[in-house]
């Protein structure tokens, strides 16, 4: 895969989704406490397979949390409370009998700071599968580990020193090496909550390409502060504001003749 | 004396205060711009030499002083002997008594002149009342002893007739000596008093002299009080000073005295330094420290098998798993654990966990002695779990939550989050926690004074009593013995404690550093 | 590349909801070792509470007798007081008259409570009076002198119930501390036949002895138990002896030896065995012949208005025993009328004998005894005795020894941490300031014991310039006194105090001296008018921690000499004193099973102070405390 950065970039070059595109996840009417805070209000939306579904939004209004209830990751808060229902293929993740952990490993997740264990690379990618009991022996581990390094376009570069901790990687690499490491639980939807925001331009452009080439498989969520990044990769884009989901439409319908004056406001530069 | 000398240098310090002030007036004539420091700096400065001067002095004369005044006085009493002369059947009947209170009983009934009888009990009653009924009486050299109590009463009880206090008696002796002392004693403190009022009122004049217009008092006086605040941060350096030259000291002179034999100490296996105190000697056979040094470490480490799994555990469990409301309890109450004075659990380990611990062994058939390294060990351990819980509370929550999150959002539960990811980044924390722990255990004291043995006692069945280096520490000091000859092998225990405890201390925090750079 | 789809499914696939269910109960019993832990660690704190509590609720109530007591007519007679031989000494000075008539009069004192204290009860022989005093204490003989050498009481008065303390295993009894007295009601009658010389043979009508003889039976099983298990160790001796004698490498001399010894041992194990064997079949067979020995359970017949303890049973009906308290008449009693008492622990394993139940059941009886609240406890001194000792000394000790070390501790803290914060350089001196201090905190705290030593013991003598100087020696006036023990505190509580107030003087904010320095006030103005304020709240709250520390202290004060016994309140910081804490561990020593609750009274006390000391610092840290 090629390392090259990717200069000349279209505006809304994600242009719009794949009509044929089956619905994964469905949100209906959601709404987020913390404590009494009322973080997300009402939201409702489907997010397509084989799609990137990009949130943009000024900061705080609730996009992270929003993700973050597409597989749960809410729970771990003690003061978030959640109604609603959120589906996954057209079963309710917040249902009784559904084990929230085990639908983190079908609904993964990639966050703003690069997170690499402090253990070696192998160990960080092989940590999902082991976990899950996805394979049964060493051979089926190095070749799922080798598989998500190249996916994630860094094969190349660790491939020799698979046994150096990962905390020792560059600040781009770290983040991509959490994507591989996510990608090797083998998810079904992959959320990534700024992926990028804390990654030079270069860094940056690989990310995005990689996320481009993940969308043939996955379905892909990604929270951006970027609205370059989100005309760049994505082909949905939702626009919230204040904890409510504003407008949600084919990405280059949001950048070029937006419904809500918001919207406009908003990818205008208004505010934010 | 010395107290009105103190207040007279302070009222004279405020004095100078007030006229420095009002001389740095007079001499800017009106405009206070031209001189270099505000008025009131040069009073400050005026007050602070003088207060400084007089109270530094008052404090050297007066430990130098009193220690001379003590012996002179301990002197006066070479002559004073004769009167305690006990009748030889009394003396017979005392041989072999054990305590004051048998003492007293052994002379009921002797067939000897009544008022030498009368006497001699009055005065080991007397001795009785100062040192308790169960203080020990020496049956070796009976009439010194005797003579020794008598001496030592005479001398509290002639200061305290001096100093106003009620003596146990009052005879001629005891009153002239106390006279001896009052002049003595006062003239001490004329001379003490009058030095160091001379002293400051001196300083004051030279300090009131330099007042002018362009002293520049406010940079001296903040120069001098720059100097006292590091004098004070100092302290620090001068107690570990002491600490250090005064455990060294005494270290080397028991090696001294040792012959240098120091191999017999640090691999000797026999610890019964006080076995010839009779003859005033102690051999360097008697002086190995490794059934001593084992018996700590089989108690460090009965506590840190207690310790270290249940503080851990119980971190863990506060941090990652409980409720706010069960958290907002139980670590409150971690935190009384860790409050409680140590005297109160060597209570708890002696009349409640080692009984229990000998029951218990006896009803399965084991033969356990009521002051057991377990009993002794587990209490220990249950002193160290909050100081372990709360060490390690500190590092697992300052693993960052962006790790859990990664593994939360692999799918991983609590549990495999815990043990995979953050015990190993919090290792290194832990670790130094737990060493710490090791060094405190180390060097607890009422424990094992408590709940411990005192025999020496080279064994690996926990079940049996084992002493500890402290324990030795504070045999040796509280016993009967005279310090001339415990005072050596307990320094030099103590300055083997240390040496031991600031290692390990050393050894956390360079690994605590580590650590910190990790995440910092 | 793998075929990711497939892995995908994988996790909706029932071998992924097994080894799911496999994971959570994994992550199930981690959990469950987490709660394991913290209700250990609650179980240890729990049992310390109620080991301590129930140890100092029943040292909180006193027991006394109260007697109206007579003096006689010529009692109290200054003249008489002092005997012929003791003249000479008087004018030698050597005793003085004031001590000799104090020990008289507290002497006929003495006489005159123990004469009233013995007409109490029905009748004593003459060889037992000595035991019945012993259930009295020697404090109310002081109390009572006192008030008559001040002249309260005088020769011919009466002391209007006055309440003699009673001794410290007196005390227990009505605590509890043996056990009490299990009474149990009669169905039939008693025949009783006087044997003279205080025995008495008892026939009983009905089966009223069935309880009390099956105990005894019980106990037997009980005492072949542990004659069983020294017959085991026996056993193993035997078997160590075999062993040796199996060693070829023996001198004739040593075989004869250890045959010797084994057949000594062989012997004795039989002896044992045979024992625990007849003390089975006496425990199983019912009735039979039964003595009492000390080792069994006492049974005490109340009967017309006197006791009789039993010395054996001949069947289950018929018994001898003795008397212990006169009866009115050796006449038949009726059913109901008479009652047995058994008290299950043997004779030998309490410090109370039989007899001593009797009495003290007997002023019971007589409605003399009462209880009341044990102030003596917090407003007196140590004492010798167990139901004298007081905790006041320690109290007023530790707070003089807590006066000396705030009073060094805290300044000396205080600008220790203005310096290292404000106006030192970070240069490799201030490193090594702070490195010692961070030592200073983990230091033993016998090890700074070992040093205030040092300051007591002369004898540590260096060489200086020429001639030699002694280190050490100059405070030993002050032996055992608050100010060497404040003084070794200090040091130990110094780190504490650094620490915290560096926190605090560092928790200001810079805008606070920035606003200051721009008006042009010094480096030094600033630090103290506007800075110390603003952090003297947490400054505070770290001193009153540290001095919680150092509260509770006890190794380093038992080096300087203040663990021992001082009769004496200490009216300052150069008088000898124990602390608090150094008292628990005094008294902790003791074989006095009275001194054990009052320990655990002691340390409730010290607690509570502990309590109040921390409580205060979090309502000041509350109170105060200013986020920035
Ligand atoms: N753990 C939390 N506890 C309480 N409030 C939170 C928490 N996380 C986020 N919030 C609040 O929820 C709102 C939405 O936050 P977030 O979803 O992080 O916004 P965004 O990602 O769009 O910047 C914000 O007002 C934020 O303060
Ligand atoms: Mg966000």
């Amino acid at each position: 895969m090629s390392d090259q950065v990717e200069t000349t970039t279209p505006v809304a070059s994600g242009g719009g989704a794949d009509p044929n595109a089956a619905v994964k996840m469905v949100g209906k009417g959601v709404n987020v406490y913390y404590g009494d805070a009322h973080a997300i209000k009402d939201v409702s939306i489907d997010i397509l397979d084989k799609t990137v579904t990009a949130f943009i939004g000024p900061s705080g209004c609730g996009k992270s949390t929003f993700l973050r209830c597409l597989n749960r990751m809410n729970d771990t808060i003690d003061v978030a409370r959640i109604t609603g229902t959120i589906e996954l293929d057209g079963q309710n993740i917040y249902d009784k009998n559904i084990d929230p952990v085990q639908l983190r490993a079908r609904v993964g997740m990639v966050f703003q700071k690069p997170n690499p264990f402090p253990k070696s690379i192998y160990d960080n990618v092989a940590y999902g599968p082991r976990i899950h009991g996805l394979v049964a022996n060493k051979a089926d581990l190095d070749v799922i580990v080798e598989s998500s390094l190249r996916r994630a376009a860094m094969w190349d570069e660790v491939k020799d020193r698979l046994d150096q901790p990962g905390t020792g990687l560059s600040g781009g690499q770290q983040q991509r090496l959490c994507i591989a490491r996510a990608i090797a639980t083998a998810p079904e939807v992959l959320l990534m909550d700024e992926p990028a925001s804390a990654l030079d331009p270069i860094a940056t452009a690989k990310i995005e390409e990689l996320i481009d080439e993940l969308r043939e498989n996955y379905s892909i969520v990604i929270v951006t502060h970027s609205m370059q990044q989100a005309a760049r990769v994505s082909q949905k884009t939702a626009f919230f504001h204040l904890g409510i989901l504003v407008e949600y439409d084919d990405t280059s319908k949001i950048f070029t003749n937006p419904t809500d004056q918001r919207t406009q406001d908003y990818i205008t530069g208004r505010f934010g | 004396m010395i107290g009105a000398a103190a207040l007279a240098i302070v009222v004279l310090s405020v004095a100078i205060y007030v006229f420095g002030r009002s001389r740095a007036i007079s001499s800017a004539k009106g405009s206070l711009k031209n001189l270099h420091s505000r008025p009131s700096y040069h009073g400050l400065f005026c007050a602070l030499w003088t207060f400084l001067v007089g109270i530094v002095l008052i404090l050297v004369l007066g430990v130098l002083s009193r220690q001379y005044i003590e012996s002179e006085l301990g002197g006066r009493l070479d002559g004073y002997v004769a009167e305690s002369q006990l009748p030889d059947d009394g003396l017979a009947a005392l041989e072999g008594v054990g305590n004051l209170d048998d003492a007293i009983a052994a002379l009921e009934g002797v067939p000897a002149d009544e008022a030498t009888l009368a006497f001699t009990r009055a005065e080991i009653e007397r001795f009785r009342d100062i040192r308790g009924g169960s203080a020990r009486f020496e049956t070796t050299n009976l009439q010194a002893q005797l003579e020794d109590i008598q001496r030592r009463l005479i001398i509290g009880d002639s200061i305290a007739i001096a100093e106003g206090r009620v003596p146990s008696r009052i005879d001629r002796l005891r009153l002239n000596l106390a006279q001896e002392f009052r002049e003595q004693e006062q003239l001490r403190q004329y001379a003490i008093g009058g030095l160091a009022l001379a002293a400051a009122l001196l300083t004051a004049l030279i300090t009131f002299f330099r007042v002018s217009l362009p002293f520049r008092a406010r940079n001296r006086s903040e120069r001098l009080i720059r100097f006292t605040l590091f004098i004070c941060a100092a302290v620090a350096i001068f107690t570990t000073l002491g600490i250090v030259l005064s455990l060294i000291g005494e270290t080397l002179i028991f090696f001294d005295k040792m012959d240098w034999r120091v191999s017999d100490f640090f691999f000797g296996t026999n610890w019964s330094p006080l076995s010839n105190q009779r003859e005033g000697f102690i051999s360097p056979e008697d002086i190995g420290w490794l059934p001593l040094l084992a018996g700590t470490f089989m108690i460090t480490f009965i506590a840190m098998l207690v310790a270290v799994p249940i503080g851990l555990m119980a971190a863990i469990y506060l941090s990652d798993y409980a409720s706010p409301r069960v958290r907002a309890f139980a670590k409150p109450m971690l935190e009384i654990l860790a409050g409680i004075p140590t005297v109160v659990y060597g209570f708890f380990a002696a009349i409640f966990v080692a009984p229990l611990i000998r029951d218990l062994g006896q009803s399965i058939g084991l033969d356990v002695s009521s002051q057991s390294a377990l009993a002794a060990g587990i209490v220990m351990g249950i002193m160290i779990i909050p100081f372990i819980s709360s060490l390690s509370d500190d590092v697992i929550n300052a693993v960052p939550q962006s790790l859990r999150d990664g593994s939360y959002g692999l799918g991983a539960t609590k549990a495999e989050t815990i043990r995979t990811v953050i015990l190993p980044a919090a290792l290194p924390g832990i670790i130094s926690a737990v060493i710490l722990g090791v060094s405190r255990a180390v060097g607890e004291t009422m424990i094992v004074v408590m709940a411990a043995g005192q025999g020496p006692n080279l064994t690996w069945n926990p079940l049996e009593t084992v002493t500890t280096v402290t324990v030795q520490i504070v045999m040796l000091i509280i016993g009967d013995t005279e310090a001339e000859l415990s005072a050596g092998p307990a320094f030099t225990l103590g300055f083997a404690l240390f040496v031991v405890t600031l290692t390990l201390n050393f050894i956390a925090l360079r690994i605590v550093r580590k650590y910190r750079e990790l995440y910092d | 590349m793998v075929d990711m789809k497939a892995l995908s499914d994988y996790h909706t696939s029932d071998a992924a909801k097994k080894f799911m269910r496999k994971r959570h109960r994994s992550e199930a019993r981690f959990k469950a070792i987490g709660v394991i832990a913290i209700l250990l660690a609650l179980g240890a704190l729990v049992s310390l509470a109620w080991t301590i509590g129930s140890n100092a609720v029943r040292a909180l109530y006193e027991y006394d007798v109260t007697v109206d007591i007579s003096f006689p007519q010529d009692a109290f007679d200054r003249s008489t007081a002092v005997k012929d031989f003791e003249r000479p000494l008087i004018e030698q000075g050597i005793l003085s008259e004031d001590s000799i008539i104090r020990r008289e009069f507290r002497n006929q004192t003495r006489i005159a409570i123990e004469k009233t204290f013995l007409a109490q009860f029905d009748g004593v022989p003459e060889d037992r009076r000595g035991n019945v005093l012993e259930l009295l204490s020697r404090g109310s003989v002081d109390t009572l002198s006192d008030a008559v050498l001040e002249g309260t009481y005088g020769p011919g008065d009466v002391v209007q119930d006055f309440p003699a303390l009673l001794s410290d295993d007196a005390q227990l009894y009505y605590k509890g501390g043996f056990g009490s007295v299990d009474f149990v009601d009669t169905a039939g009658t008693l025949d009783l036949v006087d044997k003279g010389d205080g025995r008495v043979d008892l026939l009983a009508a009905a089966n009223d002895f069935s309880e009390p003889f099956a105990l005894v039976k019980e106990a037997l099983l009980d005492q072949a138990l542990i004659v069983e298990r020294d017959a085991r160790r026996q056993a193993a001796a035997v078997g160590t002896m075999q062993g040796i004698l199996e060693d070829a490498g023996l001198s004739e001399e040593e075989r004869t030896e250890a045959e010797d010894a084994l057949n000594r041992f062989v012997r004795e194990e039989e002896r044992l065995t045979n024992l625990a064997t007849s003390l089975r079949q006496r425990a199983n067979s019912p009735g039979g012949r039964e003595e009492l020995s000390e080792d069994s359970p006492s049974v005490l017949v109340f009967v017309n208005g006197g006791t009789i303890k039993i010395d054996e049973f001949n069947g289950a009906n018929q018994l001898t025993g003795s008397v212990l308290r006169p009866l009115s008449a050796m006449a038949q009693a009726p059913a109901g009328e008479w009652r047995i008492g058994m008290l299950e622990g043997s004779e030998s394993s309490r410090r109370i004998k039989d007899q001593d139940v009797v009495w003290l059941e007997e002023l019971k009886e007589k409605g003399l005894v009462i209880s009341k609240p044990n102030w003596p406890f917090l407003l007196e001194g140590d004492s010798r005795e167990a139901e004298l000792a007081g905790v006041w000394g320690g109290i007023v000790g530790s707070f003089w020894t807590m006066i000396v070390t705030f009073a060094i501790a805290f300044p000396i803290g205080v600008m220790a941490a203005i310096y290292l914060e404000e106006f030192a350089q970070k240069n490799s001196f201030t490193d090594f300031i702070e490195v010692n201090i961070n030592n200073l905190a983990a230091i033993p705290s016998i090890i700074f014991g070992l040093f205030g030593l040092l300051l007591l013991l002369s004898g540590f003598k260096v060489p200086f310039f020429g001639g030699e100087i002694e280190i050490g020696g100059w405070a030993k006036e002050f032996r055992s006194a608050a100010f060497v023990g404040g003084i070794v505190l200090a040091l130990m509580t110094l780190p504490t105090i650094i620490i915290a107030a560096r926190a605090s003087v560092r928790a200001v904010p810079p805008s606070i001296r920035d606003a200051a320095l721009g008006l042009g006030a010094s480096k030094v103005q600033t630090v103290f008018h506007h800075v110390l304020p603003l952090a003297m709240p947490g400054i505070m709250t770290g001193t009153i921690i540290g001095m919680a520390q150092a509260l509770g202290e006890t190794a380093p004060l038992l080096m300087v000499g203040m663990v021992g016994f001082f009769a004496d309140v200490s009216t300052g910081v150069a008088d000898p004193t124990t602390v608090m804490p150094a008292l628990v561990y005094f008294w902790s020593d003791y074989p006095e099973k009275l001194f054990e609750l009052k320990t655990s009274l002691a340390i409730v006390v010290l607690l509570l102070f502990l309590i109040a000391m921390n409580t205060l610092a979090i309502i000041l840290r509350k109170r105060f405390e200013r986020r920035w």
